[in-house]
Formats: structure tokens, C-alpha cells, sequence
């Protein structure tokens, strides 16, 4: 076979608003067919992320959101202001968005990332300066993208503002070492896109889940899967450990941003079987782990109790609450204790 | 566009999306899809045109070939091997290639997904022990791999193999109580989870010939019913290919192709293997189990 046959490797990274970078790595490791160290310094907006500070403080904004007609947009600029990030930050980038589309349905609204809250980001980046701001998602049980895109609303949104979509079940892979190393597996192939962006924004849904507990900005990423690689459903990866996949993943690709459509979320047997619960609320912060932690408060749930964020505290960010800065609304002011059901294993005794 | 153009420019556009070397990519620029390329064989022969850049396609698919005759989805994923099934479609659809052939089904009839008794408290409705195909190795079966398994051995002449029957009963295990298929669960957590067209036509595909119209009625009603809003070109497809393949014909069914096509003004362009399924259900108006099984 020809060198167009060959699929990237990447070997390490650290790299968190540099994935361009890795592109360039990642092109050369092909060409030469050999093991490469990209070994890039994060040079972002966040000083002291990932670059050698053990204590892993991070901040979570949170937002009091009465619907999907609110001013998202605005809000989502609001927390841009309050975690720091400045034009500078994002001028001339190019964002990728990950919502969360499993199984949408028309009109059940509490599944899916909804799309209002898409475009509120997509506006925010560009007024920011944003290069570039497309959609991915790898979809999970299923091929047909382009259904799951009309379901939740989505195509209407991408077609009348113009942002591209890029199915990433399909695209070329890219073979990473799994910097997490807590499942067996050795290596993970990622979409190309996800180097080919400079930010990587987890736009998830605030869920209750039946395997993992919750899913929100880092079960999400579970979506950058590709399915051509890990079949629909990504079965492989439940096999080698969902919880220990969930941070793996995260600890090697490390998303830039998460957002958490929380406006209306799923409670009792999600991902897709729950119902609609209104917690009227979008949480957001520049660490996965702490975003995560968050929204577990804020549904009623025991962060320390989520076997995902237990690998990521003190490794990938922060769950304890004296080490998460909360921005805008406080916890307490806008919990809202998310249906668990006791027989369902994962959901056992998450209660704070 | 014009319609009458949309399919010859969908063939256009499979053709420039053909590599140096023989085969196929997904998109402009892309790299070689052993999965993508056998789609884009079946649909140019079933126009029956570019039949040097077919065996050109063929032949890259044989170069392929490892020694145990699985057909892996890139070079150094060699357990990823969902495509070996495809990759025997296409070779019957154009003939030859019989050693490939009988390594891949050789391949196939001895390689099974994670299986196991199921246990009494299991979460999930379905028997976990019934074999079929997974998408790679070291998982579990599902609709998709385990349908084109079935597919590629039948048309072989292995239907009446021992794990063609017992994937038959895999697939029939795994239809949703209401009628239909999901990528392969039907209860998870006493809630009974929903169908789609998708994977209803690939099980409606893989099942005929097999079992009684009776034990799918309720699947046929069900994708008889969406059929009519089906749009996307995945889930028109294998509606069309599924129902085709039980001999329900569908009205209008060029005219909805030409539209799924049109599509690609709201969506962009379709990836090489979209385009070809079109291709397939518009030449052989969604016969897809008669084209590469006639009787």
C-alpha cells in the first residue's frame, strides 16, 4: 500500500490550544513511518494547566438560564469574561463543537445537546474572533448523522447559519497513545479533525447515565469516537472499561472548554431513556473534570462517588469543592436533585 | 441541480474520489476504505460502466487480503475487520476472485464476537451465548457486521452453514418486541429501547430467505411506515434494500433517491460510500439482495 494508505500516529501530547501543531507532528510521523514525541508546551489561556502545577485548582461557571429563548449567546460571552478567556485566546482559531446527538428524537428535547445552545456558541466564538467554528460528532449507535441532525433540530440551525459538519465516524484516524492508562487499551484513533482544531469545546447534556452514573462533558467525549474503528456502539470500548475509557480518553485528548446544556437535562435511566428534568442551567469552565464535578452537585450527586471523575481527580483536574472556584451562580442556589433509580448498579448510592 | 443529472454527477463523484493504486476513499483526498471501496464496486457494476476501474478496485481489495483472509480497515488495524463481509460482496458482484473469495468466507465462518451465558440479573433482554459477528475482534455481535456476515455467506452458497443459522437466530433474538431493529439491543434496564430504519433494513436484508413472513410482519409494518418520511440517504437505503428484499415495492422510489441526492445542497457533499448506496438503490430501484443474489 501507498503512503494515502497510511493513518497519522501520534505518540504523546500535551498540547491543549496547539493541536495545529500536532498536525504538522503528526504529517511528518506518517511520512517517515516512525514513532513520534510531539511533546508541545500548552500556550493558552489558562496558566498553569497542564503545565506542571499539581494542585489543580480550576473555576466552573455557572448560569441561571429560564429557557432555550434566552440570550445564550450572551451568557455564554458572560462566561468566557468570568473563566478568562480573552479574544486573544480564541482570534484566528478554529473550534470544534462536540455536542451530544445520541438517539435524538424530534421534539424530546431533553436528549440532545439542543441546538439553540449550539448556536449561542458558535455566535460567541465568532464574535470573539474564531477563525473557524465547526460541528462534529461521531454518532454512537447508528450511521445515518444526517437523521440524527434533523431530529434534534440541528441540520435547520447548521443550514441557516452556514456551519459545516463533519461526521467524524468516517474520517481518517489518528493513532494516539493513551495518555490515561487506566483501561488496557495501549492506543486510541481519533478523527483527524480533533488535531486539525485548535479548540476543542465538549458541548454536552447534563444526564443521568445507567453505566457510568452521569454523562456529561467527559463521558461526551465518547462521541470523537470513530465508529469505523470502534463500531456502533463503540462496544470496545465498554468492554475495555467505560469508566476507565471515559478518562482516558480525556486524559489524552484533553478538550479545551466544556460546556453543559443543563437548560433541560435527563434524569433516571439515561442516556436515553429518562425523563425530562428542567434545572435551568449552563455550566461551563475550561477543565472537563471540574465542569463535571459541578454539574454532579447540582443534580444531587456525589462526585466522589463517580468512578470516571474519581481517575480524573488530582490527575486531570479538580472534584473536591475547595479546589473548584465557582463563577456566576453557586451550587446550592440552583440544585436540582436529578431522579436516580437504586436498582439501576451505577446510579447506587451517588446521593451527596 | 438538474435530477436527471444527480446520478450520473454522483458517479462523477465516486470516480474522482478513485485512488492511483485501485480502490476507493471516503472523501476528497482520503485514504484507501477497503469498506468504501466495495460499495463503490457494487454500485458501478450495477450501471455495469468504469469496469476497468473496478477490477483496478477488486484487485487493490485482494492486495488487502491478510493471509487469513480478513480484510482490515487500514494498515495496522487488523482487528477491525468488519469489512471482510463487504469485501466478499463486492468480488460476487463482479465475478472472479475466488480465492479471495473462499479465504474471507473461510475467514468469517470461524471468527465470532464476544460471547457468553446470560447472566440471570443481566441488565440487557437479549441471549448474550447466540453467535454472530462483531465489528472487531474481542467484542461483542451486533446487527450490522452479523447482517453483512449473513449477506456475504449466502452469497457464497453457506447459507445452510451452521453459523449462518445460528446468526439467523442472533438477529431474530435481538428484533425489538414491537417490531424492528436497533443496532442490536432491545431491553436495557426493563425499558424497551426503539428501533430504526437503518439496521430494521439490514436485518430485513439478512433474513430473507430464512425465516417465515410472520416472524417479521410486525418489522415490515414498522419500516413500511417510515419509509414515507425517510429522507437521509443511510436510513432511505437500507429501508428500501430491506423491504425490497421481502418483495414490497415501494411507489416513487427513483424520484425519493434523486431527492436524498438533492439533499446534498442543505448537507454538503456525501461521503463516497452515501453516494453509492444511492447508486445501488437507484440502478436496481433498492434490490440490493437480487443484485448480488440472483436468483
Amino acid at each position: 500500500m501507498g503512503m494515502e494508505d497510511k493513518h497519522r500516529v501520534i505518540e504523546n501530547s500535551h498540547a491543549i490550544w496547539t493541536r495545529r501543531k500536532f498536525l504538522k507532528v503528526a504529517g511528518a510521523a506518517a511520512v517517515a513511518g516512525a514513532v513520534t514525541a510531539a511533546g508541545a508546551v500548552a500556550e493558552g489561556i489558562i496558566p498553569g494547566y497542564f503545565t506542571g502545577n499539581r494542585e489543580l485548582r480550576a473555576s466552573a461557571f455557572i448560569a441561571s438560564v429560564s429557557g432555550y429563548n434566552q440570550d445564550i449567546r450572551g451568557i455564554i460571552l458572560s462566561g468566557f469574561r468570568e473563566l478568562g478567556i480573552h479574544a486573544e485566546g480564541i482570534k484566528g482559531k478554529k473550534i470544534l463543537l462536540k455536542p451530544n446527538l445520541v438517539n435524538p428524537q424530534k421534539h424530546l428535547e431533553h436528549l440532545y445537546t439542543h441546538p439553540l445552545v449550539i448556536r449561542g456558541a458558535v455566535e460567541a466564538f465568532l464574535s470573539m474572533g474564531a477563525d473557524e467554528v465547526f460541528v462534529a460528532e461521531a454518532s454512537g449507535h447508528g450511521r445515518d448523522s444526517f437523521m440524527d441532525l434533523e431530529e434534534s433540530g440541528l441540520a435547520d440551525i447548521l443550514y441557516e447559519d452556514k456551519i459545516p459538519f463533519v461526521d467524524l465516524n468516517e474520517s481518517s484516524v489518528v493513532r494516539a497513545k493513551n495518555l490515561g492508562q487506566t483501561s488496557q487499551l495501549e492506543y486510541f484513533y481519533f478523527p483527524e479533525e480533533v488535531y486539525k482544531a485548535d479548540i476543542i469545546v465538549s458541548m454536552a447534556k447534563m444526564k443521568t447515565h445507567h453505566w457510568a452514573g452521569v454523562t456529561l462533558s467527559m463521558k461526551n467525549m465518547f462521541g470523537v469516537m470513530p465508529g469505523i474503528v470502534y463500531g456502533w456502539p463503540k462496544n470496545l470500548l465498554h468492554w475495555a472499561g467505560i469508566d476507565e475509557c471515559i478518562y482516558d480518553i480525556n486524559a489524552t485528548l484533553k478538550p479545551s472548554l466544556a460546556i453543559v446544556d443543563g437548560i433541560v437535562g435527563m434524569e433516571g435511566d439515561g442516556p436515553i431513556m429518562g425523563d425530562p428534568v428542567r434545572s435551568n442551567v449552563i455550566i461551563m469552565g475550561l477543565n472537563s473534570t471540574a465542569v463535571d464535578a459541578t454539574c454532579a452537585r447540582i443534580m444531587g450527586i456525589d462526585p466522589d462517588k463517580i468512578p470516571y471523575l474519581k481517575y480524573a481527580s488530582g490527575n486531570i483536574g479538580p472534584i473536591s469543592e475547595t479546589n473548584i472556584e465557582q463563577r456566576g451562580e453557586t451550587v446550592p442556589g440552583v440544585q436540582k436533585y436529578f431522579r436516580l433509580i437504586e436498582s439501576i448498579p451505577a446510579q447506587k448510592r451517588l446521593r451527596l | 441541480m438538474d435530477s436527471d443529472r444527480l446520478i450520473p454527477k454522483s458517479i462523477e463523484m465516486i470516480v474522482s474520489r478513485s485512488l492511483k493504486g485501485g480502490g476507493f476513499a471516503q472523501r476528497q483526498n482520503g485514504e484507501f476504505r477497503p469498506d468504501v471501496t466495495a460499495w463503490s464496486i457494487i454500485a458501478l457494476t450495477t450501471g455495469n460502466i468504469y469496469r476497468d476501474l473496478v477490477e483496478n478496485s477488486c484487485n487493490r481489495l485482494a492486495a488487502s487480503q491478510l493471509n487469513d483472509g480478513r480484510i482490515p480497515v487500514a494498515e495496522d488495524l487488523d482487528n477491525v475487520y468488519w469489512p471482510t463481509a463487504l469485501a466478499v460482496l463486492a468480488w460476487k458482484s463482479t465475478g472472479g476472485f475466488e480465492n479471495e473469495i473462499k479465504r474471507a468466507t473461510k475467514f468469517l465462518v470461524k471468527t465470532s464476537g464476544l460471547h457468553f451465558p446470560r447472566e440471570k440479573d443481566s441488565p440487557t433482554g437479549h441471549d448474550t451465548a447466540i453467535r454472530g459477528w462483531p465489528w472487531i475482534a474481542k467484542a461483542h455481535s451486533w446487527i450490522e457486521p452479523t447482517s453483512m456476515a449473513i449477506l456475504a455467506l449466502k452469497a457464497t452458497g453457506n447459507a445452510g452453514h451452521d453459523r449462518v443459522q445460528e446468526a439467523v437466530r442472533m438477529i431474530l433474538d435481538r428484533k425489538l418486541p414491537a417490531g424492528g431493529w436497533n443496532y442490536g439491543n432491545t431491553v436495557v434496564f426493563n425499558q424497551e429501547l426503539s428501533p430504526t430504519p437503518e439496521h430494521t433494513g439490514q436485518a430485513l436484508c439478512a433474513l430473507s430467505g430464512f425465516v417465515h413472513h410472520s416472524e417479521i410482519a410486525k418489522s415490515i409494518d414498522y419500516l413500511g411506515k417510515e419509509i414515507s418520511i425517510l429522507k437521509t440517504p443511510i436510513s432511505l437505503c437500507w429501508g428500501l434494500f430491506g423491504l425490497m428484499a421481502w418483495a414490497v415495492k415501494i411507489k416513487d422510489n427513483r424520484e425519493r433517491i434523486l431527492n436524498s441526492l438533492s439533499l446534498q445542497q442543505r448537507y454538503g457533499h456525501y461521503d463516497t460510500s452515501l453516494l453509492s448506496k444511492l447508486v445501488i438503490a437507484y440502478n436496481t430501484e433498492g434490490n440490493l439482495s437480487g443484485f448480488i443474489m440472483p436468483s
